[in-house]
């Protein structure tokens, strides 16, 4: 609501203040910088870009910032290193990195600091082991198939299910991939296995024919997957997120009479 | 609800005629320019008495007048106007008579002489209960870079009207934003009718017979905006003879034609311009100015009886350029408006009252492109029409009307949210009355119904009331108050006064219909016949206002505007002289912040005066604006978006990024100001006028303040001195 004086006294202030035409666009506020990147455990080494928040587009400096990682759960703190790497437009870019593997389940809180001690900071927590149910095989006319559960938050990508298996006296690792279907109350994922079906697939990858005889043993069963989330964290004010990445791999066993309904001679609790 | 109301009125109007009040004599007519043949609107007419009382009026928008209710007898009929010769007429009127009377007044010296005649003050530039009437003299006395003269000379001199700068086309009304404002060219509605450079606007001056500038508390008649009304009528054509205009400027030129196609009863009206300064500017100025724009009118008008005309009415206009001043086409606007409609209006010779019926067609489309930034285009089309009745009564004159229009809408915003089309239509009925209550009272009560059944949203009830009292020769009192809704809004990003794409839409159906509550009081003194003094203070509260407000979309806010406008006008020969002051301030609130929007100028001052001597005349305007808020800026970065695990991420340009404060419009920026200066000499021949003109635009060459660009770093300012020389010849 207006004063009753203001209006003249700031119509005053605005006559005496007319001839000034200076202008700043940009209010006075800590330096910020813009942060993407990934922590991924199948990497032996970390990437982060880092973009200071500036008047102007301008190419990066090294040693404007710095940049450390610490592992909330352990402590470990590790400083990274910068470099400056030519973009695909040919500016420069700022690019710290790291020689580490990110631990499942660990937190990381990333920190980036300026010379004029300004620093942003994100917390990113690696994706733990996700606990995996099997339910009991369900056999359906030929076909046999299970229902693997896996209480992720992350959505599972490169599913493969891995069927160790042994002919005479040669073990081998077959892969056959699998889908992730959401469960509708978010909890997880289940995974469909078709037990049935990737017999053939099986027999395929160990050269046997149709009509060879030789009994194939089933070692084991496992679960080999992907969990990435290219937003784990998002930075204030979304400058910027933090991506994560790890792969897993979980096993379950399969009873004796769908093995055995399935052709193989069970061997599981053997080798695997 | 509707049926019951319209029963009422239906009720009121046979009311009125009834057979007692008829048996009174009725005088009734119009004042028309004698050589154009054009209605005149104010002209004071008065009606003398064989009872020696002296009834007076002044004439409506199209000329009209009507004394009802006069016992029999000998009366003189009188009209005055300035710039014209008095006129009187005597007339005897008998029982139950009805008396037509056109009176066509003669130019006086002024137009044709240069002989400056003094003003009367009852018929110059008004502004009774938030209203200013325009007319065409009251635009050549507005310095601009050219000769053909333009309607936003005199709106932007108005105290309550802000505009962000020279560019961008875009009118704030006392607060409200410019999709807020409606404007109507012979009853058409435009969606955008100023151009990207901040001198035009679709209007020159050689199309507008008159304009009514309503900045808030307008009548019932006007619906579906909530800010303001701009209700410009056009002229006709010279029913006897042809005539024309034609300039050159740098920035623009302009060619006007007008004659009969069948003399004494039908006449058209032509008009052309197209901008110059997107060719000259870089040669004149060093520095480019990517502006183009232009206009093109037409009208044809035909009386269809004594008292009965038709016409048609169409308009185009088109606009494109870089907002923000660089010529290699990084961002890109472009806007177009269509529009053509036809209007009949009648005044039986057996009834005190006149028929108005207009039926329009209006599209806009516009398309904004930006560097590295999805293309967002828009279109809007509306088609519909209106019938208006005006009954006049002895003391009281009473309007109502009803009319509908289909809206159709196709726009994308954003890659995200891809195409949307709607269609909507939207009915409505208004009555308002113009009272004579006595001792120089006059109330306009109304009310007005707006319905939009394509969106299943209740009716709404609008009312209105103006009053004027004459509380004394010299001081007028006034007041108005009103419900203003709308139920289609323009999108534009309030943050960034570079882009000025404007998609339209109808309001999303979970949100509230936007609605404005307006009060204002002002009081008008003239101590002088020569002399206006006028005051104004203005209040507006704003509800489920639709601002969008960049990645968060549209956001629902509340708002309060307060204000108070001061004006003193001298016209006393041969000076003008005119100053204006401008106090506003607007509040806006959504759920997450409070905040200045971007039109806010707290402060404005305006300084017009003209000197004419013979064939000589100088005119100078100062305007000084107080700086608007902006949202202040952290920096820029380049956005890359969600990391890619393939390691994409680390050689990346990505896209530049403004990061600003997270409390939107905390800044301001400088002070605005500015004095335009212009001289002219006529040159007058038996059938033609030459004028030559020399002006300078910001001739001081202050450096304003206009936007940003914060990916280049680049401040992009008003314009600079830009000094011209025109030349207009008009054939009469």
């Amino acid at each position: 609501m207006p004063r009753p004086l203001s209006a003249p006294i700031m119509l005053l202030a605005l006559l005496l203040g007319g001839c000034d035409d200076a202008f700043d666009p940009f209010v006075e506020a800590p330096q910020r910088f813009a942060l993407y990147g990934f922590l991924d455990a199948r990497q032996d080494t970390q990437f982060v870009r880092v973009q200071p928040v500036a008047a102007e587009t301008r190419e990066p400096r090294l040693g404007e910032a710095t940049l450390t990682s610490t592992a909330l759960g352990s402590g470990a703190v590790r400083a990274w290193q910068d470099s400056l790497v030519t973009l695909d437009d040919g500016a420069l870019g700022l690019l710290f990195f790291a020689v580490f593997r990110p631990a499942p389940g660990e937190v990381y809180r990333i920190e980036v600091e300026g010379t004029a001690g300004a620093s942003e900071r994100v917390e990113v927590a690696m994706p733990g082991v996700p606990p995996l149910t099997a339910n009991p095989p369900v056999e359906v006319g030929d076909a046999i198939t299970q229902r693997l559960r896996l209480l992720s938050e992350v959505r599972p990508r490169e599913v493969l299910v891995i069927y160790s298996v042994r002919v005479e006296e040669r073990a081998e690792e077959v892969t056959v991939t699998a889908e992730a279907q959401p469960i509708p109350d978010g909890s997880g994922f289940d995974v469909f296995v078709r037990l049935s079906s990737d017999v053939a697939a099986v027999r395929a990858a160990l050269g046997l024919t149709p009509d060879d005889e030789r009994p194939v043993e089933l070692l084991g069963l496992g679960l080999r997957y992907l969990l990435v989330d290219p937003e784990r964290a998002v930075v204030e004010g979304g400058l910027g997120a933090i991506g994560v990445a790890a792969a897993f791999e979980g096993g379950w066993v399969l009873d004796p009479e769908t093995v055995e309904a399935l052709g193989y001679v069970d061997a599981q609790g053997g080798t695997r | 609800m509707l049926r019951s109301l319209l029963a009422c009125c239906a009720g009121l109007v046979l009311l009125a005629a009834s057979p007692a009040f008829a048996q009174r004599a009725e005088v009734a007519g119009r004042v028309v320019d004698a050589e154009r043949e054009e209605p005149l609107a104010g002209v004071h007419v008065t009606l003398a008495g064989p009872d020696g009382t002296t009834r007076g009026q002044a004439t409506g928008r199209d000329g009209r007048f009507a004394f009802a209710g006069l016992p029999p007898g000998a009366y003189v009929l009188t009209a005055s106007f300035l710039g014209y010769a008095g006129a009187s007429d005597s007339l005897t009127v008998g029982f139950g008579d009805r008396v037509e009377r056109v009176v066509a007044l003669d130019p006086e010296e002024t137009a044709l002489g240069g002989v400056t005649v003094e003003a009367a003050p009852a018929v110059t530039t008004s502004s009774p209960a938030g209203l200013v009437q325009i007319r065409p003299a009251d635009l050549a006395a507005i310095p601009a870079p050219d000769l053909s003269g333009d309607l936003l000379g005199v709106l932007s001199l108005q105290p309550g009207i802000v505009t962000l700068g020279d560019r961008g086309g875009q009118l704030y009304v006392r607060g409200g934003t410019p999709t807020e404002n409606l404007v109507l060219i012979d009853g058409m509605r435009l969606f955008q009718p100023f151009h990207i450079v901040g001198f035009y606007s679709a209007f020159p001056a050689d199309i507008v017979q008159q304009a009514d500038v309503y900045a808030g508390g307008f009548g019932a008649r006007y619906g579906g905006r909530i800010s303001s009304v701009i209700d410009v009528r056009a002229r006709n054509g010279n029913k006897q003879r042809f005539a024309g205009a034609a300039s050159v400027a740098p920035f623009l030129t302009a060619l006007h034609v007008e004659g009969p196609i069948l003399r004494d009863e039908v006449s058209f009206v032509a008009s052309v311009r197209e901008s110059v300064i997107e060719r000259v500017a870089s040669g004149l100025l060093g520095e480019p100015l990517p502006y183009r724009f232009g206009d093109a009118f037409a009208k044809v008008h035909a009386f269809t009886g004594p008292a009965s005309f038709v016409s048609v009415t169409g308009l185009r206009t088109t606009d494109e350029g870089d907002i923000a001043g660089s010529n290699d086409e990084r961002t890109r606007v472009a806007w177009t408006n269509e529009a053509l409609g036809s209007r009949f209006f009648y005044l039986p010779q057996t009834l005190a009252a006149a028929l108005d019926v207009t039926v329009n067609y209006a599209a806009y489309r516009s398309s904004f492109e930006a560097e590295r930034a999805p293309a967002r285009d828009a279109d809007v089309k509306s088609f519909g029409g209106e019938f208006a009745l005006a009954y006049f009564l002895q003391r009281a004159e009473v309007r109502f009307g009803f009319g509908a229009q289909t809206l159709s809408f196709d726009y994308t915003l954003d890659r995200a949210s891809g195409r949307t089309s709607e269609h909507t239509t939207e009915g409505h009925f208004f009555v308002e009355t113009d009272l004579d209550l006595g001792g120089g009272l006059r109330v306009e009560p109304g009310f007005r119904l707006q319905a939009f059944p394509a969106q299943n949203r209740t009716v709404s009830l609008e009312p209105r009331l103006r009053a004027v009292w004459d509380a004394s020769a010299v001081t007028t009192l006034s007041a108005a108050l009103g419900v203003y809704r709308q139920e289609i809004i323009g999108i534009t990003d309030e943050r960034d006064i570079g882009d000025v794409f404007t998609a339209w839409a109808a309001i999303p159906q979970n949100e509230p219909t936007p609605r404005a509550l307006h009060a204002l009081a002002g009081v008008e003194v003239r101590p002088r016949r020569w002399l206006r003094l006028g005051a104004e203070a203005y209040a507006k509260q704003l509800d489920n206002m639709q601002v969008l407000l960049g990645s968060r979309g549209l956001v629902r806010s509340q708002g309060e505007v307060y204000g108070l406008d001061l004006r003193a006008e001298w016209r006393r020969a041969p000076v003008f002289l005119f100053v204006g002051y401008g106090f506003s301030a607007a509040y806006y609130r959504n759920a997450r912040e409070d905040y200045r929007p971007p039109h806010d100028r707290r402060h404005r001052l305006q300084l017009a005066a003209e000197v004419e001597r013979g064939p000589y005349r100088l005119a100078a305007r100062w305007h000084l604006a107080a700086g608007r808020p902006f949202t202040r800026l952290l920096g820029v970065y380049d956005d890359l978006g969600t990391p890619d695990p393939g390691g994409a991420f680390v050689t990346e340009p990505g896209t530049p990024t403004l990061v600003t404060e997270p409390l939107p419009f905390r800044g301001l920026t400088p002070a605005y100001h500015r004095l335009d200066l212009s001289f002219e000499r006529d040159f007058t021949f038996r059938a033609a006028t030459l004028t030559l003109q020399a002006s300078a635009v910001n001739a001081y060459d202050r450096a304003n303040f206009f936007y940003y660009d914060a990916f280049r770093a680049d401040r992009i300012d008003q314009f600079p001195l830009i000094p011209s020389v025109g030349l207009r010849v008009e054939v009469r």
